[in-house]
């Protein structure tokens, strides 16, 4: 099929490839402007009191200190919407900002915070959530009355109940639990996780009079810009937010509260000011994949067909959360409808607040949290029926036709179910041949029969499969044609190191039949870019680049216009290769340069439409796009040390069509790296009577590192396409999916080499010892 | 001109700002420098600004701790440029290793790869190559505990009032956080002694040399290390290391068990020195690493062994006893069963 594309479907060199490798990339630390202050924020060292005084005049009169900001003269404001205020009178989690400081030196703002004299009166504080449940217990917000979020003025979610949880049935759950053979149950605790990008977040806020410029390392220039204007109460065309150079959010480089804060200081002191995060401020002062605490049941003939599946999901929101139960409406979908097509599924999830670190996005949006304990139990349904746990899978998993949503309907109504495209026809030759590539036939030896023993080493095998809901948002893009024939596309989505600047340029490049070389991307630049979400969901690719595709198809339609009269035959004859427009199965042609000299203006322009435009034409139904995925792992556990190794994973990957495949194969290895430590190695170590994050560096918080994945070889990547009914080409978003499955099939392969399952929190050794200890005894 | 002139007048205010803040701190925002030539001037300069003076090399460990206001010292002295540190060469009695060798060094010496492979492989499994490429045998000796209580950076708005750091401080790890604190010999401060040269060194039965105002001395290893801490004087800088022969016939082993494959400090370790004639145990000392505020030997582990055989049997007992005094916190009973594993197999390897 690729063979038919001269730029597309091929591993070209990335745009951002020379300037990041040798070091001439710009990044947000590395601006300096004329003047320029630096900012460092005063932390809360507990996680719940009140300011009962708060003295900064010594830090004010330290010379070179330009501005001190306090909840005393800030606007009384809700950033992002969330329950605290852009700087409060009450603090909701140790760490949590109390103050502001811009000075001449990074050093003289540190030195100045320990200036400022605060007293407290602490207040209790909560931090389990089972515990934050309870009538009695102490309030993570006391002023909001309940710990159980239940919305603001600010967040209206319709289809919450009014106790605070958000539900999604299908069926008739009761009916599909007496049709069932076996019913099986199980609770599990999904670990926290930090997005650890490579850089930690930082801005740079410069005024010019009344317009501002925000350079911001976010994924989500948009939101960015929102948030800006809200909080500072002017026009959104005088500000303009830029974030090139951006570097990999994986969810969490959203909008922060410290963008307003250096543009309320910049504006005071009428200088620049740049407010970039330490790592330890990364952590402790930013958003995170929070703990959810899954109650999962499952009905299943003998045959293996599923009748019934209840979930239930607490959510531990920490202090605040920035996604009001945006990720759950997610997991709802996952836990009820979304890796296989049941007739009876009942999930429920509820937010509830406590004095940790708050709630952000990351990578997966509540599919790695749902997924991760419904595929372990779906495993434990397969060995009750004594079935293959692939060939269960290959049973039930999701097909074209299949009932699918969006998250939004989930929250905000009305829920009605579309169907998912004929791309999801991939899902069983995705299994299939990820299978064939595993060897699962020969490895797989039945449930309880390790794959392999070695002395006190014992090597399992696991599968699972994964999904993720992508091309949801509209965007637009426009294509600027340049006199000498190349290309500009402007796009308001952001190059974070995933690789959207050189895939987006392929896709121009195709559709306009010039050279990769001769397309330059202008990105996330709100002040010249036309408006796009930014890079969320895995929608860069569906969304955004298919506006730029079709703005590019734009440009096309112009030069077949100008060029028809010169080449005198219709316009339908014509078409664009090589760099010229020709006469089709001719030598006829002009060269789009000469076009483009002559004309002074061709500049294409598209939008992207919204999700539910595309409709089935047999039955009326909105059609989805959903990435599915599969892993298979092999595992390797050391059961005097409780010590697991990733032998092999072979991870298979339906991405519609893969624009640039050696790209799609980093995103592949991207989330599989991130499932790997997620379940492994990374661990909150959050102090149970102060609730603070003790590891907030990278020696204590175990990410994994290259040795720690299996080497080039035993990491296997299976690239499906089928193209979909959206996105340039016929690609889609998938990298999300990419993270999914893994963790389940780590688990399913652990519980293959040893006999025990593992359900609350890591897959650490110290776990694993105390599980098969517990499972000795009995 | 005026973008000059306005960042001069910046240039002039940071310098009153920093001079401001050395008054009222009553000492120096940024530590005085110095750069010894020798190490008797090193020593001077020690002797000279009392405790508040710290000898650099690596930074590897100091400018951390410094990062993290655990240590504000108000002078540094470096001795990194001192001649005649750096070095591995073998003598009568054994090996002696510069103070200033890196940790890359020993890792690269032939002679230690030959005939201390324990040494090697210990330095092979420290941190990361770039780390490795600049800290020193002797940073690595006296670094600091990694205690997360211990370490965390006020700008995070919290520290805590540890013990290790005032005597009015108390350990917070005792009822918090202990997955990576001490199972044996904790009292005070719960955390380990972090240094994996400290383990195979004594092991192998190690001398460090030092120098002080009274000239010098040289410390077995195993009188070294304190629960909390070291016993070099405030003016006392380690200038080398000793090492014994070892027969080649005597059997070492190293293990180091730890997350990730890389980088991190040993969760447990164990170094074991087996010396056997006609099979049967003639001398035996088996160091575990990362369980105890020293590097923790095992005694009872060894009495079981001398005069008998390396079978199951006895290396079961061996390992049972080597962990016998462990009084694990409320979260780091896994490193019982861990330390048990490795000593097992260490000895069995």
């Amino acid at each position: 099929m690729t063979e038919q594309f001269s730029v597309v479907g091929k591993s070209v060199v990335r745009k951002d490839a020379v300037e990041k490798v040798k070091g001439t990339a710009r990044y947000i630390p590395d601006i300096q402007l004329p003047g320029m202050l630096h900012a460092k924020f005063l932390r809360s060292p507990h996680a719940h009191a009140k300011i009962k005084s708060i003295d900064t005049s010594k830090a004010e009169a330290l010379p070179g200190i330009k501005c001190v900001l306090t909840y005393q003269n800030v606007p009384k404001l809700h950033p992002l919407r969330k329950l605290e205020y852009l700087l409060d009178e009450t603090v909701h989690h140790p760490g949590e900002e109390i103050a502001a400081v811009a000075a001449l030196t990074a050093e003289i703002a540190e030195e100045a915070l320990r200036l400022i004299e605060v007293e407290y009166e602490v207040l209790p504080a909560i931090f389990d959530v089972e515990e934050a449940m309870k009538p009695s217990a102490p309030l993570a917000h006391q002023e909001y009355g309940t710990n159980i979020y239940k919305g603001t003025e600010l967040v209206r979610i319709p289809r919450l109940d009014s106790d605070g949880w958000l539900r999604l049935e299908v069926g008739d759950i009761d009916k599909g639990f007496t049709e069932a053979d076996y019913i099986l149950d199980g609770s599990y605790v999904t670990p926290m996780q930090y997005n650890c990008s490579p850089m930690p977040r930082g801005v740079v806020c410069d005024w010019s009079g009344d317009k501002l410029t925000c350079w911001a390392d976010t994924q989500l220039p948009l939101y960015t810009l929102r948030d800006l204007v809200n909080n500072l109460g002017i026009p959104q065309s005088n500000i303009r937010v830029i974030s090139n150079y951006a570097v990999g959010g994986y969810g969490g480089k959203m909008p922060e509260k410290t963008a307003t804060l250096a543009a309320i200081m910049a504006k005071r002191t009428g200088r620049p000011v740049r407010a970039v995060f330490s790592r330890a401020e990364d952590f402790i002062g930013t958003h995170h994949r929070i703990s959810y605490h899954n109650y999962n049941k499952v009905g299943v003939k003998k045959d293996g067909t599923i009748t019934a599946m209840y979930s239930k999901i607490i959510a531990n929101w920490g202090s605040d959360s920035a996604v009001q139960y945006i990720c759950q409406g997610t997991a709802l979908l996952d836990a009820g409808n979304m890796l296989y097509e049941w007739q009876n599924s009942k999930s429920e999830t509820c937010g509830v607040m406590t004095n940790i670190l708050g709630y952000g996005p990351m990578n997966g949006f509540g599919d790695p949290e749902a997924m991760y304990s419904v595929e372990r139990l779906i495993d434990e349904a397969a060995e009750k029926i004594n079935m293959d746990p692939l060939e269960f899978r290959l049973k039930n998993c999701m097909r074209h036709g299949d009932k699918a949503m969006t998250y939004e309907q989930v929250l905000f109504g009305p829920i009605e179910w579309g169907i998912l495209g004929t791309d999801l026809d991939s899902f069983p030759e995705m299994i299939q041949k990820s299978a064939e590539a595993a060897q699962w036939k020969k490895k797989w030896k039945g449930w309880r029969m390790p794959m392999a023993i070695n002395g006190h080493k014992k090597q399992g095998i696991g599968v699972a499969i994964g999904m993720h809901h992508t091309s949801i948002w509209p965007a637009s893009a426009i294509v600027k044609m340049n006199q000498d024939g190349t290309a500009n596309v402007l796009s308001g989505a952001v190059e974070i190191g995933q690789g959207y600047g050189t895939a987006v340029a392929q896709v121009v490049a195709e559709t306009l039949g010039i050279r990769y070389e001769d397309v330059t991307p202008i990105l996330a630049d709100t002040g010249v870019a036309p408006t796009s979400i930014g890079n969320v969901a895995s929608s860069g690719t569906s969304s955004a680049m298919n506006a730029a595709k079709l703005a590019a198809e734009d440009v096309k339609r112009q030069l077949f216009e100008l060029a028809a009269p010169k080449l005198k035959v219709p316009v339908a004859k014509l078409e664009a290769k090589d760099g010229c427009i020709r006469v089709k199965g001719t030598n006829n042609k002009i060269p789009i340069a000469d076009i483009c000299l002559s004309s002074w203006q061709i500049t294409g322009t598209a939008n992207s439409p919204l999700y539910d435009t595309i409709k089935d034409e047999k039955t009326g139904q909105v059609i989805h796009a959903y990435a599915a995925a599969v892993t298979i792992a092999e595992v390797e556990v050391d059961t005097e040390t409780g010590k697991v190794d990733v032998l092999r994973i072979t991870s298979g990957h339906d991405c519609g069509r893969a624009i640039n495949p050696v790209i799609v194969e980093n995103q592949i290895d991207l989330g599989l790296t991130m499932a790997n430590g997620w379940v492994r190695t990374e661990e909150y170590i959050i102090d149970s009577k102060t609730g603070v994050l003790m590891n907030p560096n990278l020696l204590d918080y175990k990410l994994t590192t290259f040795l720690d994945m299996p080497k080039n070889d035993d990491l296997r990547r299976i690239i499906v396409e089928k193209p979909c009914a959206w996105g340039p080409f016929g690609a889609k978003g998938f990298s999300e999916t990419a993270m999914t499955a893994l963790a389940p099939a780590i688990a399913n392969a652990i519980y293959n080499a040893i006999g025990v399952r593992i359900y609350d929190g890591s897959l650490s050794p110290s776990n694993i010892l105390k599980a098969m200890e517990k499972a000795n005894r009995r | 001109v005026t973008e000059l002139t306005y960042q001069q007048i910046d240039v002039e205010e940071i310098e009153i700002a920093l001079s401001w803040l050395s008054g009222y701190r009553d000492r120096p925002v940024h530590p005085e420098y110095h750069d010894a030539r020798t190490i008797n001037e090193a020593v001077s300069l020690l002797d000279r600004y009392g405790e508040e003076a710290k000898i650099i090399a690596g930074g590897i460990d100091l400018v951390g701790l410094m990062k993290n206001k655990v240590l504000m010292p108000r002078a540094l002295i470096n001795i990194k440029n001192i001649p005649h540190m750096k070095y591995v060469v073998e003598n009568d009695i054994g090996m002696a290793i510069g103070a200033l060798t890196l940790i890359n060094d020993i890792e690269r010496s032939a002679l230690i790869r030959d005939k201390y492979p324990i040494l090697f492989k210990a330095a092979h499994s420290i941190a990361s190559p770039q780390i490795r490429n600049m800290a020193t045998i002797g940073g690595n000796l006296c670094q600091d505990v990694r205690c997360w209580y211990y370490r965390m950076s006020p700008i995070t708005g919290i520290s805590f009032n540890c013990r290790r750091k005032r005597e009015s401080g108390i350990c917070h790890a005792i009822n918090g956080e202990n997955q990576h604190h001490a199972i044996i010999g904790g009292t005070k401060c719960f955390a380990v002694c972090p240094s994996d040269m400290a383990t195979v060194l004594l092991a192998l039965d190690a001398r460090i040399n030092t120098v002080n105002t009274g000239g010098g001395r040289a410390i077995p290893i195993d009188e070294f290390y304190t629960a909390s801490g070291n016993i070099l004087e405030p003016s006392e800088v380690i200038t080398s290391i000793q090492v014994p022969k070892v027969s080649s016939e005597v059997k070492q082993r190293f293990l180091k068990f730890r997350l990730r494959r890389t980088i991190d400090f040993a969760i447990t370790s164990v170094a074991a020195v087996i010396t056997l004639n006609n099979n049967i145990v003639s001398n035996a000392r088996i160091v575990l690493g990362g369980v105890s505020p020293e590097p923790y030997r095992a005694v009872k582990a060894e009495k079981i062994l001398l005069g008998k055989p390396i079978k199951d049997s006895v290396v079961a007992k061996a390992a049972k006893a080597s962990v016998s005094d462990a009084l694990p916190l409320s979260k780091n009973g896994y490193k019982v069963l861990i330390a048990e594993a490795l000593v097992r197999r260490a000895l069995l390897g």
